[in-house]
């Protein structure tokens, strides 16, 4: 699927066009990291294959100058530099180099994105969609009905909005009353009623098997905040009743942590619900806020794993970036606790000093998920009814880079060869 | 209110809570625990231990051998249910139930009934529980009380559509049509029904017009439901228009019509409303001042106006006063005739109400109105002199005082004005202060004095929290670069002149003395300056394609001049509205050419915007 392309075929290549090439470096030196994302998309759009060069300056992206490319490079504020063909072979064996961890992935296919989030405002916003906005990446958004009705082949990554697979409105019990709470509520009964479901529980169970089998399918999952571990526990409860009363009318299961299946879920396993309907919170895979002395942005930070990029790329391409450690950032959900990740799954960040997974990343069937901790990186603790960050203020988000690497990473996937 | 943080405390308080006493949807009022006793009251103990304990097998064994023995006991009865329903055991639970009604008398049926057949529902049997809930009406099809109990019971388990049947059906049934129409009206709203629910509201207030304040407060939640707003706006508008006398319904209108920013309509309503009231203006005068805070000027200045128009005697009429005065010093950029109003407003309010407090306040806003607006320096100099003879030393006359500074410069009396900004400087302290030693080094600086400028400008540049030190930094920057050229200063102390002429909006002047420049000193620092101003003054002057072009050439003639992206984008901005295609072109030369300019993020919004106008 990934390839990584062999040092003579790309001389050949780049020997043959002799053209000037433009570098995208994504070091300290990059105005706008944000926007390349979105530039090399949008080359990619043209139909031009872009090279993302791992674990050079940063993860730095290798274009051709086709035209156009520098007024959208100029436009988007991106930093670049000339680089004439003699140049561009030298730095390919450089990167190609056994010496040093770097490598060459291909980018083909410009992924096709679908949002999974309902049409409904709510009050928070969405760090991915912001992301996306941002880098100038188009998507699509979907939901229930859509996913349901057989929609999700169509697309290639697939993100999950801070959305509660469990069927319970996100555990804001306190906001009940309050209009978007009442329309949420609402929405998904009704969604409920129409595929035949009582409880809205059992639509989001049905909703999140058909995530599965997408994902088995080879598509690219993608979660952030609520939407990992909600999921999670969402699969591994089909066999029982989690919610309380207060949002489904029925109380829990007495045997529910009995039955409880952890086969069927990605990530987490040993996890325990909570029955609690205010206690905001779904598990104990959260490990929750950081002890209070270090509830500050400037000493809430975690760590990047350093992956082999020829023989590991795709952890590699995850975990690109300009620096080595990221400031740390809360959410409903912000970090997993590592005793409940299950051992197959690949840990790309994790806090420091503490037993707590920020970043993880795993293969099911023939897709891969990846699930990231917290809910703003730019916006240490989030509030309801807090103005979506202004990411044009943080042009260079290291926290930002990683949702974006996620996006390109289906791009290198081959082309579907004609028969 | 927090997002993302656990109130750990209360979360673990919670907790025990719910494991001690998992969940009670379908409790009966409770007993004491006195009706046990001895054995039994140990044995119930024992029962509450082993569910407590999540035990809960054990638990209702014991609880189901009490009740056997004790078949009276209300707390064994609600207890062994109660635990029935949280394992879910639903058909045990309305077994027990079905014991107690045939037991039970026919009131204290109604709600057992209803009970079973939410039970019923729970269970997955929903038919069967319609059916149970209905039996329960149909027993008692007058009573009021039946469908309130069974309408409890519905909600419960979110049934809130059939509940809207029943509660319609019972209203028919007991034969009056206002019953349940708060009830009806929340459930519309829950279900998103919203025209529905207005209706409801506008029956319960059109029999009752105290409700108002109730009804409002019930729908200013329920409006920011999407699509809420609208409807409510629909179906009220019909109901007015078929009840006018109503003036409830009228005063709801006009709120909605506040509600959705349609002040112009809600000023029609609030005048009706007015003319039938006894509110002595009161009523159009918060519209007026709600109207103003919404920005929403035209219209507030129109209900200051009919204050003043019908209640020219009472009090209010001050403030109405003033409020137009306002309303129109607000409109002056959109309204070309707005600036005379207000000045004739403010005079007349001065005339008339010579002690009121505002009047050192309403003095300023007159003379910047004459001194920025309408550029009358001799009115404004006169009430200028008159807020610092009546005020001085306070901020007010302080303020007077700079401004007729600024008055000196425009008439060219550079030494009277220095002398005002000196002592200004010194005399007070903050913004003002730095404002007027900034104004001292401009004079100096138009009087061909460039050392003393200097010496002032480094001053202030030290204070960089102060607005104007952005303004000293280029002051200083343009006298670094362009003296000492040569020893007379001449084209730096023609530029000064220039500049002085642009500040006195004398375009014509500073058009012919920046044009001598360029002639004169084609190879001098400052001709970039003097071409940019000479730009700047063809505009003033009207002359927009002049303009246009200046601004055009300007990269070209002088490559590498700092004003060089300003200029282009000037350039960009005059294209826009005639060749938008050359505009666009212009913009993204200047990200090209320019790509540090701090006019990138601006330029780039142009662009963006051009491009969505499909260009």
């Amino acid at each position: 699927m990934l390839q990584t392309c062999s040092l003579a075929t790309l001389l050949f290549i780049h020997t043959v066009q002799a053209q000037v090439d433009v570098l995208i470096p994504m070091d300290d030196n990059q105005s706008d990291h944000l926007k390349a994302y979105g530039l090399v998309y949008w080359t990619l759009q043209k139909g031009e294959p872009v090279d993302w060069l791992l674990n050079y300056r940063g993860g730095s992206f290798l274009v051709a100058d086709i035209p156009g490319l520098r007024n959208e490079l100029a436009l988007r504020g991106i930093a670049y530099e000339s680089l004439p063909g003699s140049n561009v072979a030298q730095l390919i064996a450089e990167v190609e180099s056994n010496q040093a961890n770097t490598a060459l992935v291909r980018l083909e296919t410009p992924p096709r994105i679908a949002v999974y989030a309902p049409e409904q405002t709510l009050p928070w916003d969405d760090a991915v969609l912001l992301a996306l906005e941002y880098a100038e990446v188009p998507y699509e958004m979907i939901y229930d009905d859509d996913v349901l009705g057989g929609v999700l082949s169509a697309y290639d990554w697939l993100h999950l909005h801070h959305e509660d697979f469990t069927g319970q409105y996100g555990k804001f019990y306190q906001y009940r009353n309050m209009p978007w709470y009442i329309e949420q509520q609402r929405e998904a009964e009704h969604a409920a009623h129409r595929h035949g479901h009582q409880k809205v529980s059992h639509l989001k169970l049905d909703v999140a098997q058909t995530i599965k089998e997408y994902v088995a399918d080879g598509g690219f999952l993608f979660a952030m905040c609520s939407g990992t571990d909600t999921y999670d526990i969402a699969l591994a409860a089909y066999a029982t009743d989690i919610v309380p009363t207060e949002y489904d009318g029925d109380p829990v299961d007495p045997n529910a942590r009995k039955k409880l299946d952890y086969s069927s879920t990605f990530a987490f396993g040993g996890f325990f619900p909570s029955f609690n309907a205010a206690e905001y919170e779904h598990s104990n895979i959260d490990a929750g806020p950081p002890p209070q002395e270090l509830q500050n942005p400037a000493l809430d930070y975690f760590s990047l794993f350093e992956f082999s990029a020829k023989w590991d790329p795709v952890p590699t391409m995850l975990t690109q970036n300009h620096v080595g450690t990221i400031a740390g950032f809360v959410g409903q959900t912000t970090a997993f606790r590592k005793r409940f990740v299950k051992p197959e799954v690949v840990i790309l960040a994790q806090v420091p000093q503490r037993e707590e997974v920020k970043y993880l990343h795993g293969s099911f069937g023939q897709g891969t998920f990846t699930f990231y901790g917290g809910h703003d990186p730019e916006d240490y603790q989030h509030f309801v009814g807090d103005p979506p960050t202004d990411l044009s203020l943080h042009p260079n988000s290291p926290g930002y880079r990683l949702i974006l690497n996620n996006i390109l990473f289906p791009a290198a996937r081959k082309k579907k060869q004609k028969t | 209110m927090r997002l993302f943080l656990i109130p750990c405390l209360c979360s673990l308080l919670l907790a025990s809570l719910v494991l001690a006493q998992p969940q009670r949807a379908n409790r009966t009022p409770p007993n004491s625990e006195g009706e046990l006793e001895g054995s039994a009251a140990a044995r119930y103990q024992l029962a509450l231990g082993y569910l407590r304990g999540l035990q809960f097998e054990r638990g209702i064994s014991v609880l189901e051998e009490l009740y056997e023995s004790h078949p009276d006991s209300r707390i064994v009865f609600d207890k062994l249910k109660e635990s029935y329903v949280n394992i879910k055991e639903y058909e045990n639970a309305i077994a027990l139930l079905d014991n107690l009604i045939a037991k039970s008398e026919h009131n204290q049926k109604l709600p057992l009934t209803a009970e079973r057949a939410q039970l019923l529902y729970l269970n997955g049997n929903q038919p069967a529980a319609m059916d149970a809930w209905y039996a329960v009406v149909e027993s008692a099809p007058d009573a009021e009380n039946a469908y309130r109990i069974v309408y409890g019971s519905m909600i419960k388990v979110r049934l809130l559509v059939q509940a809207i049947d029943l509660l319609l059906q019972g209203r028919k049934a007991v034969g009056s049509p206002s019953l349940f129409q708060t009830e009806i009206a929340y459930l519309y709203s829950l279900t998103g029904q919203h025209e529905l629910a207005v209706e409801e509201y506008l029956n319960l207030l059109t029999h009752n017009r105290r409700q108002l304040n109730y009804v409002k407060g019930r729908l200013a939640r329920e409006l920011q439901q999407e699509g809420a707003l609208e409807a409510a706006l629909q179906v009220t508008k019909k109901r007015v228009a078929a009840h006018p006398e109503l003036w409830q319904l009228r005063e709801l209108l006009a709120w909605l019509y506040e509600e959705s920013g349609e002040f112009e309509l809600a000023y029609q309503e609030v005048t009706i409303l007015e003319a039938k009231s006894d509110s002595s203006g009161q009523t159009l005068h918060q519209f007026a001042v709600r109207s103003a805070q919404a920005s929403a000027f035209a219209v507030a200045a129109k209900a200051f106006e009919a204050v003043l128009h019908t209640h020219p005697d009472e009090n209010i009429a001050i403030e109405a006063q003033l409020g137009i005065a306002d309303m129109y010093r607000l409109q002056s950029e959109q309204n070309q005739h707005a600036p005379k109003k207000a000045l004739e407003a403010y005079r007349q309010f001065l005339i008339d109400f010579p002690q009121h407090p505002q009047i050192p306040l309403i003095m300023t806003r007159i003379a910047t109105l004459y001194q920025d607006v309408l550029r009358d320096r001799k009115a404004a100099r006169s009430v200028l002199e008159q807020l610092v003879q009546r005020y001085a030393h306070t901020p007010t006359g302080n303020q007077a005082q700079f401004d007729l500074g600024r008055l000196a410069v425009a008439e060219g009396d550079l030494e009277q004005a220095k002398s005002i900004f000196a002592q200004l400087s010194i005399r007070t302290s903050g913004e003002l202060s730095t404002h007027s030693r900034f104004e001292e080094a401009r004079i100096y600086f138009y009087s061909g004095q460039f050392l003393e400028a200097q010496s002032i400008l480094k001053d202030i540049m030290e204070s960089t929290d102060r607005e104007v030190a952005n303004d000293a930094i280029a002051l200083h920057v343009l006298l670094l670069e362009s003296s000492q050229q040569d020893s007379t200063n001449q084209a730096l102390q023609d530029y000064a002149h220039a500049s002085l002429f642009m500040r006195q909006y004398k375009s014509q002047e500073t058009i012919r003395l920046t044009q001598d420049i360029l002639a004169k000193w084609g190879q001098h620092p400052i001709v970039d300056d003097a071409r940019f101003l000479r730009a700047e003054a063809l505009l003033m002057e009207g002359r927009t394609e002049d303009a246009q072009t200046a601004f055009g050439e300007f990269s070209l003639l002088h490559p590498d001049s700092p004003l060089r992206d300003r200029s282009l984008f000037n350039y960009a901005e005059l294209l826009e509205t005639k060749k938008p295609a050359e505009a666009l072109e212009a913009y993204t030369d200047l990200l090209t050419r320019y790509p540090g300019s701090l006019l990138v993020s601006k330029t780039r919004e142009r662009i963006r915007s051009l491009r969505a106008a499909n260009l």
